[in-house]
């Protein structure tokens, strides 16, 4: 069994073992697992059951990342993608009054077109026509954002009436936290040690626990809830409205957010063939569109690649289990949730800061 | 990290250097890589056009180009 997995992912061309791959997998999956709460607290903005998000939210995500591990071998992590989400709650169900059934509507509409484009061979076009000479700058400005995610929610990085942005206030025991986590990843990698980012993710989570800086409120879900979003999506209605607008930017975003993801995770992992084509193209536009297909039906926004996917690559992974690791874990949440505390506002010390 | 790749980017061939700054600056100011993206492919094709090197180019980049162009022209502030 396990020869048969090395021999299906490619363990030997790719020169990897399953310390790494595992090690990989769970630094994507400590990096993104933060959607877990935070795409359900979007969604729930527009009257969607809280529950019923979050259970959809772990299981499309689980849904997706297997998906693109099986299927395409890559190490790209899916999830409901943020952005997205906020643009389907206050845009389109705060902003233009569409009840959110005819808004999922919308999504389902987007993720067909995607699977028609990708059956059709024009994604693979779209992704032809980017000069290889920018797939290193897509990657950097990916890492950029991310940084800069990562400064905001650590509140390293503050909003300022005057520069837009500014320092932080570096009293505060989170943001002591976060410049801890920053500085000892810094020396883990300074040192070359391999779980550097999961090391400095749990190790400055140990230390948050210690300053009583995560709470735990304890929530009893269970995952049969998603019955209140499963299937309530009203494709009709989204033909009715005037939805033309909304089904382009999904498609738009998810589009070329995708399309960046890839050149830039891939261009990193070294994935990419001599020729800079990308191998296996049209398996990964097919799990994404398939994610989003059935995210749509579960009860979520559009699911599309993680650029988070980039820390468990950083953390030197360029084959894919790691994919499929991500969110298997991401499934054992939604069946852990239902019964178990679940840790609600920990500081959030991403890992993500290290990869830029 | 992700960063390390941009030493390999021609800085020195500013019809290379600027859309890969753009794209570099625009991902994180606009926390879109969409966007972001948008901005590259626009000033890279628009560079090429300027600088004589069209037909170099596969015309699927002009048409994405344009379409990013329209977006940007078109689709009210989201």
């Amino acid at each position: 069994m396990r020869t048969r997995l090395e021999r299906y992912f490619g363990f030997a061309a790719h020169n990897t073992t399953w310390r790494i791959e595992i090690l990989a997998g769970l630094t994507t999956f400590i990096t993104m697992a933060y959607i877990i709460f935070v795409n359900p607290a979007i969604l729930s903005v527009t009257g969607m059951p809280l529950a019923a998000v979050t259970t959809s939210t772990c299981l499309c995500a689980a849904f997706g990342s297997i998906l693109m591990g099986a299927l395409a071998n890559y190490p790209l992590a899916l999830a409901p993608g943020m952005g997205l989400n906020a643009y389907f709650t206050y845009t389109v169900v705060k902003g233009m009054n569409v009840p959110w059934q005819t808004a999922l509507g919308a999504v389902f509409i987007s993720g067909v077109l995607f699977l028609l484009l990708t059956l059709g061979g024009i994604r693979q076009r779209l992704l032809a026509a980017i000069p290889y000479q920018l797939h290193a700058a897509v990657a950097g400005g990916i890492g950029l954002f991310i940084a800069f995610i990562g400064l905001l929610n650590s509140g390293l990085i503050v909003p300022s009436a005057a520069t837009t942005l500014t320092l932080g206030n570096l009293h505060a025991h989170t943001t002591q936290l976060a410049v801890f986590g920053i500085l000892f990843i810094a020396v883990l990698q300074a040192y070359r040690v391999r779980a550097a980012m999961l090391i400095g993710v749990l190790a400055t989570l140990a230390l948050a626990i210690l300053f009583h800086q995560v709470k735990y409120t304890p929530s009893t879900f269970n995952p049969m809830a998603i019955r209140d979003t499963a299937f309530h999506l009203d494709i009709r209605g989204a033909l009715h409205i005037n939805a033309l607008e909304i089904i382009f930017v999904f498609l738009f975003v998810d589009l070329f957010d995708n399309i960046g993801t890839l050149v830039g995770v891939t261009d990193r992992a070294g994935l990419t063939a001599p020729d800079h084509t990308i191998p296996r193209l049209d398996r990964i536009f097919f799990a994404d569109a398939t994610s989003t297909i059935v995210g749509s039906l579960a009860g979520t926004s559009t699911v599309t690649s993680y650029i988070e996917s980039s820390a468990g690559v950083a953390a030197d992974a360029p084959a894919s289990p790691q994919s499929s690791l991500a969110c298997s874990s991401c499934w054992q949440s939604s069946s852990l949730r239902s019964s178990a505390p679940s840790p609600t506002s920990p500081p959030r010390p991403r890992s993500s800061w290290s990869v830029s | 990290m992700m960063l390390s790749g941009i030493g390999a980017i021609q800085w020195d061939a500013p019809r290379i250097a600027i859309p890969a700054f753009l794209i570099l600056i625009t991902i994180p100011l606009t926390s879109s890589i969409a966007t972001g993206l948008s901005f590259g492919l626009i000033s890279y094709a628009a560079l090429e056009l300027a600088t004589g090197r069209a037909r170099r180019q596969h015309w699927m980049l002009y048409l994405l180009a344009a379409l990013f162009l329209l977006r940007f022209l078109y689709v009210a502030h989201t």
